[in-house]
C-alpha cells in the first residue's frame, strides 16, 4: 500500500473529526473544566454532588427510564418492521410514512398531544372511568407511566427504520428449508429469522439506549419532580439554580453513566449475539 | 464623533419619528442617532411579541438602531458568559431577581447612568427600593404578581380566596405549584401564616423563621400533585384538569381569564402578595451601552408601559398604571396602580433567599420537591 492510499481514509475522516473536536472535544473540555471551579480549581461541585441525596435516585431513574423504553420500543417495533417487511412496495412505503410521520412534526407538538391523550379528559382516562377500572380520572402526565409512554413513542420510528431492512436481508429459501424440514411457523422464526435479525436488534435497542439516557423533553412535558432525569438536573442546576460548576459535575456524571450503561449493554449484546450464533449453528 | 446623543436630542428625533408616523410619511429621519448601529435584546419569550411590536418599531424610526429582539427563558446569562471579551450576545437584557442578582455578583453587568433616563421620573419610587436599582444595575420594575389558580369546574361554590383556602381537605394532593422555590416556598410561607391565624405576615416568616417554614413545606408537600415547571405548562394543566388550585404568574392568568372564563379562575389576594422583580441590566462589556441606556428611558416611558400592562403585565409608571386600572378591573385588583398600593408593594423575598442561595435550593430539590 502507498503512502497515499494509506492516507486517503484518513482524509475521508478528517471532517468528521474536525467537526468531533471542535464541537465536542473542546466543549467537553471546558465543561470539565468548569466543574472544578468557574475560577479557582476545587472540587467542591463533586462533593456537594455526591453528598447530596438528588445524585443517585435520579442517575438511577434515568438509567431505569433508558432501559424500560429501549426494552418497548425495540419489542413494539419488532412485529411493526416484520409486518411492513411483508408488504408489497406500495403499502410498505406508506407504511414506513406513516412510522416516520411523528418525526416529522416538532418533538412539543407530538408531546403536546401525548399529554392531551393521557390527561384528565382524554380519551385515556375517559375509558378507564367508562369501563369502572377508576372512579376518577388518573394524573397521568407528571408520572413515570406518562414518562415512559412519551419515550418509547419518541424511539419507536428509529427502532421501526432500523429493523425493517433486517428482514430483508434474509434469505426467504431459508425459513421455507425450515418449514420443509418440519418446523412450525414459530419454530423457524424462533431458530431462523430471530437469531438473524439479532445483530439489527442490538444496533436499534443500543441507539434507542443512548438517546433514552439523554432523555429530558419528555421527562420535562409529562414528569414531575420524581421522574427527573440526568439531563433535567443539569438544566435546573445550570439554568435555574445559577450553579454552572454543579452543572458542570452532573454532565460528567451523566456522560460517565452513557459510558457505563453503554459498556454494559455491549457486554450483554455480545452474549446474547454468541448464543444466537450457537442457536443458528 | 461620540456616540453619546444629548437627552433633548434624542427625545427630540423621538418625537420627530412619531410625528412623521402619525402624518402617514415613511420618509426615514434625518441624523438618527444610533443610525447604522444593532441592539440585541434579551427578553422572556412570553413578552417577545409585544416588545417587537410596541418597542422594537418605534425605537428604529425615532434613533436608526436596527434592535433584534432573542427570545428565551434563563439562557440569557450562560450566552453573556460564554460570550467573547467585548462582544456580548447581548446589549441589553430583561431578566428576573433570581438570575440578575448573582450575574451582577459576578460582574455581567455595568452601571446605567439613570441621569440619562429621564423617563425614570414617572416610575414610583417604591419599584426601585431594591439593591440592583440602588447600586444603578438594574431598573426593577413588578412584572408579574403571585395569584392563585383555580379550576371553576372543581371550585363549586366556594373557589379559593386566600391562601389559607389551599388547606382544605378537598384540595389535598389537588393542588399544584411552581417548582422553582423562590415562588412557591413563599406560597407556602403564605398558607403557612394564614393556617397560623396570622395572614400577611409571609415576609416575616421567611425573614425571620425561615426553618419553620421549610419545615411546613416538607410536612404540606403531600397536598401538591402537580409541580409546573413553566407557566404555559401551568395553563395547559390547568386547562386539562390536572390539578384543582395553585399557585400562578399572574402575566400568564390574566390573559387565560380572558380567553377561558369558564374554565380559568384566579385570586389575588391582598394579604400575602409577592411580586417577581424583573430588571433591564446592559451587560458590562457592550459597546452599544449608549443605544440600550436609551432603550431603557423608551421602555420605561408611558407608552410602552401601557402596552405592557395592558397585555397583563405589572408596569411601575404610575400614570399609565391609573389608565390601565380605570380600563380593567381585574387588572387593578392585581397590581398596584395608586400611590398607595406603590407604598405597599412587596417583591418576593430575594434578599432572604440570597443569604443561602445554593443551600435553599438544595433543600427544595432534595426534601420538598420530591417524594423520595
Amino acid at each position: 500500500m502507498t503512502t497515499r492510499s494509506a492516507l486517503f481514509p484518513w482524509l475521508l475522516a478528517t471532517p468528521a473529526v474536525v467537526l468531533l473536536a471542535v464541537m465536542f472535544v473542546a466543549p467537553l473540555a471546558l465543561v470539565v473544566r468548569v466543574g472544578f471551579g468557574e475560577s479557582e480549581w476545587t472540587i467542591r461541585a463533586y462533593a456537594d454532588l455526591f453528598s447530596g441525596k438528588l445524585l443517585l435516585p435520579v442517575a438511577a431513574f434515568t438509567v431505569a427510564l433508558a432501559s424500560a423504553a429501549t426494552i418497548l420500543a425495540v419489542l413494539i417495533a419488532y412485529p411493526v418492521a416484520l409486518a411492513v417487511h411483508r408488504l408489497s412496495p406500495t403499502p410498505r412505503a406508506l407504511a414506513l410514512a406513516v412510522v416516520v410521520l411523528a418525526k416529522l412534526a416538532n418533538v412539543f407538538v407530538v408531546l403536546y398531544g401525548v399529554q392531551l391523550v393521557l390527561g384528565r379528559h382524554g380519551p385515556v382516562n375517559a375509558a378507564l372511568t367508562a369501563t369502572g377500572v377508576v372512579a376518577e380520572p388518573l394524573l397521568l402526565t407528571q408520572s413515570a407511566a406518562g414518562v415512559l409512554v412519551a419515550e418509547t413513542y419518541l424511539l419507536l420510528p428509529y427502532a421501526v427504520l432500523l429493523l425493517a431492512p433486517a428482514f430483508d436481508r434474509i434469505d426467504p429459501a431459508l425459513t421455507a428449508a425450515a418449514r420443509g424440514l418440519g418446523a412450525t411457523p414459530w419454530v423457524a422464526f424462533f431458530r431462523v429469522t430471530l437469531p438473524l435479525t439479532l445483530p439489527d436488534v442490538v444496533v436499534a435497542a443500543r441507539l434507542c439506549l443512548i438517546w433514552s439516557l439523554g432523555a429530558f423533553v419528555g421527562p420535562m412535558m409529562l414528569g414531575g419532580p420524581d421522574e427527573m432525569t440526568l439531563s433535567v438536573l443539569v438544566q435546573r442546576l445550570g439554568l435555574e439554580a445559577n450553579d454552572y460548576p454543579r452543572a458542570a459535575a452532573a454532565s460528567v456524571v451523566m456522560l460517565a453513566t452513557v459510558a457505563t450503561c453503554v459498556g454494559a449493554f455491549e457486554v450483554a449484546a455480545r452474549i446474547a449475539l454468541k448464543a444466537g450464533g450457537a442457536a443458528r449453528a | 464623533m461620540s456616540q453619546h446623543p444629548s437627552r433633548r436630542r434624542f427625545l427630540g428625533l423621538l418625537g420627530s419619528a412619531a410625528l412623521a408616523a402619525g402624518c402617514g410619511t415613511n420618509s426615514p429621519a434625518r441624523n438618527r442617532p444610533f443610525e447604522g448601529r444593532t441592539l440585541t435584546v434579551f427578553v422572556y419569550s412570553g413578552l417577545d411579541e409585544m416588545f417587537r411590536e410596541g418597542f422594537a418599531g418605534p425605537f428604529e424610526a425615532a434613533t436608526g438602531a436596527a434592535v433584534e429582539i432573542d427570545a428565551g427563558w434563563w439562557d440569557a446569562i450562560g450566552k453573556l458568559k460564554a460570550s467573547p471579551k467585548g462582544r456580548p450576545a447581548y446589549d441589553l437584557v430583561l431578566t428576573d431577581a433570581t438570575q440578575g442578582y448573582p450575574a451582577i455578583k459576578d460582574g455581567l453587568f455595568r452601571q446605567i447612568d439613570f441621569k440619562k433616563l429621564t423617563n425614570l421620573a414617572g416610575l414610583h419610587p417604591g419599584v426601585l427600593d431594591n439593591q440592583a436599582a440602588k447600586d444603578r444595575y438594574g431598573v426593577t420594575f413588578p412584572e408579574s404578581a403571585q395569584v392563585i389558580a383555580f379550576d371553576k369546574r372543581r371550585a363549586g361554590d366556594s373557589p379559593p380566596a386566600g391562601w389559607g383556602d389551599l388547606m382544605r381537605p378537598a384540595y389535598s394532593g389537588r393542588l399544584a405549584l411552581y417548582n422553582h422555590f423562590y415562588m412557591s416556598l413563599f406560597a407556602l410561607a403564605a398558607v403557612k401564616v394564614a393556617a397560623d391565624g396570622r395572614p400577611g405576615t409571609a415576609h416575616a416568616a421567611v425573614e425571620n423563621d425561615l426553618a419553620g417554614v421549610l419545615d411546613f413545606a416538607r410536612r404540606e408537600r403531600k397536598r401538591v400533585g402537580l409541580w409546573w415547571p413553566s407557566g404555559p405548562k401551568m395553563l395547559q394543566d390547568l386547562l386539562a384538569g390536572n390539578f384543582a388550585a395553585g399557585n400562578a404568574h399572574s402575566v400568564t392568568l390574566l390573559q387565560a381569564v380572558a380567553e377561558k372564563p369558564d374554565v380559568v379562575g384566579v385570586a389575588a389576594p391582598e394579604a400575602d402578595r409577592a411580586f417577581v422583580q424583573l430588571m433591564w441590566v446592559i451587560p458590562a462589556d457592550t459597546p452599544n451601552a449608549d443605544v440600550a441606556e436609551a432603550a431603557i428611558d423608551a421602555l420605561i416611558g408611558k407608552d410602552m408601559q401601557l402596552a405592557m400592562a395592558r397585555r397583563g403585565a405589572g408596569i411601575a409608571h404610575v400614570e399609565a398604571a391609573a389608565v390601565v386600572a380605570a380600563e380593567n378591573p381585574l387588572w387593578a385588583a392585581t397590581y398596584p396602580h395608586t400611590p398607595a398600593r406603590f407604598d405597599a408593594l412587596r417583591y418576593f423575598p430575594y434578599e432572604a433567599y440570597f443569604k443561602d442561595w445554593a443551600g435553599l435550593n438544595k433543600v427544595w430539590d432534595e426534601e420538598i420537591l420530591r417524594a423520595s
